[in-house]
């Protein structure tokens, strides 16, 4: 697929989706463990194709590398005007509309019961350590959330709650300040309703601490805005993306970290409190790679690959970030078993048939 | 990358049995003379409120999920503190761990996870090594039985960042007697 998008007469957009139809069939819902929202081949957006990825690459939305990563620091050296461009040129690609009104419209799904205004909207940004999901980002997202009509009340930001003074408070100061001044930050899941039990499906079935919100459905729609980091723990795959970013929307057991882990991942991503409701509460996945880490979670960033990656499905985007941003432009290598993130959904590595990029260039 | 997976839990597995059950325990004071000493590298000053000591299961709240590898490891307490010099930042981990050889076996496993780690050349023969991030660089190095941790950021260069880094070991490797 190739789109041309013109946007205020000076961003042209060739963009290449990454096509692939799954192939698995509807599975046996007999057999499927309690939280478990996915069934094989189920669409996240009926208008969007799962593993349809765009990709953003653009020098231009920066203007300097940090020297510090300070929150402030990090934030000071982004355009906010052309990352906010580029977003809007990768949801018309992404959605294949025309305008980013009408792609929004499309990306975005509401309970048919409730009216814009009257949706609650969750965000999960990545808020810890050094590299932290840049600003910009998160108010090209609202601003697309808000014009089709949702309160900026209504949003909230949220974190981990072991970092509760940390995480979505360190956005504090840009309230008003590039994001909406009523914007909602929880400490931790305390706006989120606090922590209950939810249960999590196979490859790691049982009950884990749970952002309330999300677990009993409150949430209408949920939008994830990872940044792009490496793992050292060797139980991750080498990487945190949109998926593991939910290691804070569920608590991660200390042990996960040696073993199990990338099971425990892909079983909360599949679980009720992510990509249950109707339509599914997660519709929107994000990695800010406008600098990234080879490896991590804790560090700096040491690369800035300046790119924003996006989709409907946390599995088809991290594993094109992967591919295309972690191992061919970040130089990472990442273990073998990354692929389960595909096949525990009932995709495959080949099912990418064009592994392109959208490149967003100045007209 | 699989290979640097292998080896890390081979390392982290063979660590654990090799600990020693009668581990000596740990010394506070020896945390702090190292604190002390990179408090006084010429230029540098501890920033207010950053002081932070931590167990292993504090390190898990301080640095998220990665701190279960250093518990693995033998992890026994440590310290985090921030030092600023102008625009320059330092946060600094000075981690006690339960034997030399786990300390020093931190080295490899972070090493191991570093995007290009090169020797830290002016400190030599002592064994550290240091990794170019944006801003500055990362430097992990042990001492006796004390793993260390330094992130160096708002640097022109990473070279700039790496000469104050060998002021750091140096300054740090005399306090604990290394």
């Amino acid at each position: 697929m190739t789109l041309r998008i013109s946007r205020r007469g000076f961003l042209a957009a060739s963009a290449t989706s990454i096509g692939g139809i799954a192939c698995a069939g509807p599975m046996a819902v007999l057999g499927r463990t309690p939280g478990d929202a996915w069934v094989a081949g189920k669409r996240i957006n009926p208008a969007i194709d799962n593993l349809r990825v765009v990709h953003c690459g653009d020098p231009a939305m920066l203007t300097a590398d940090p020297k510090r990563w300070d929150i402030e620091a990090q934030n000071a050296p982004v355009s906010a005007e052309r990352v906010r461009a580029n977003v809007e040129a990768m949801a018309c690609a992404l959605a294949q509309k025309g305008t980013p009104a009408d792609a929004w419209a499309t990306i975005f799904q509401k309970p048919e019961a409730k009216a814009w205004a009257d949706v609650k909207v969750a965000i999960k940004p990545n808020a810890s350590g050094g590299n932290i999901t840049r600003v910009a980002v998160i108010d090209a997202v609202l601003t697309g959330l808000v014009g089709l009509g949702v309160r900026p009340g209504n949003i909230t930001l949220y974190g981990c709650p072991r970092f509760v003074e940390q995480e979505a408070q360190v956005y504090a100061p840009f309230l008003g300040r590039g994001l909406p001044a009523e914007l909602v930050l929880s400490k931790g899941h305390e706006a989120m309703g606090g922590t209950v039990e939810a249960a999590v499906p196979d490859p790691a079935a049982g009950r884990y601490p749970c952002a309330a919100a999300l677990a009993d459905g409150r949430i209408d729609l949920l939008v994830n805005i990872a940044t792009n980091k490496g793992h050292f723990a060797p139980t991750f795959g080498g990487m945190s993306l949109t998926m593991k970013n939910h290691a804070g929307s569920f608590e991660m057991p200390l042990g996960r970290h040696l073993s199990g882990g990338l099971d425990y991942v892909i079983a909360f991503n599949k679980s009720d409190a992510i990509l249950g409701g109707t339509p599914p509460r997660q519709q929107l996945c994000i990695v800010d790679s406008l600098w990234g880490m080879t490896s991590g979670p804790g560090g700096v960033p040491n690369k800035r690959p300046a790119a924003l990656s996006m989709g409907t499905f946390g599995p088809a985007v991290d594993w094109v970030v992967s591919k295309h941003v972690r191992e061919k432009v970040m130089g990472c290598t990442h273990s073998e078993s990354l692929g389960s993130i595909l096949t525990a959904f009932g995709y495959a590595p080949a099912d990418f048939v064009d592994l392109g990029f959208v490149t967003v260039e100045p007209a | 990358m699989t290979t640097l997976v292998l080896a890390l839990g081979a390392l982290v597995v063979a660590a654990s049995a090799a600990a020693p059950s009668s581990a000596p325990p740990a010394s506070a004071p020896a945390l702090e003379a190292l604190r002390r000493a990179a408090g006084g590298v010429a230029g540098w000053a501890e920033q207010k409120d950053s002081y932070r000591p931590f167990t292993p299961r504090e390190l898990y709240g301080i640095i998220d999920g990665g701190a279960v590898v250093y518990e693995q490891q033998g992890l026994v307490r440590g310290v985090a503190v921030s030092l600023g010099n102008g625009s320059r930042s330092l946060d600094l981990f000075v981690d006690e761990f339960d034997t030399a050889a786990h300390a020093s076996g931190m080295v490899t496993i972070k090493e191991k996870a570093s995007a290009a780690p090169q020797p830290l050349a002016a400190v030599a023969p002592r064994r550290a090594v240091y990794d170019e991030v944006l801003g500055g660089c990362a430097v992990y190095w042990a001492t006796g039985r004390h793993y260390i941790e330094m992130i160096f950021t708002g640097y022109e260069s990473t070279e700039a960042a790496r000469r104050d880094a060998a002021l750091f070991v140096d300054a740090m490797a005399r306090a604990s007697g290394g």
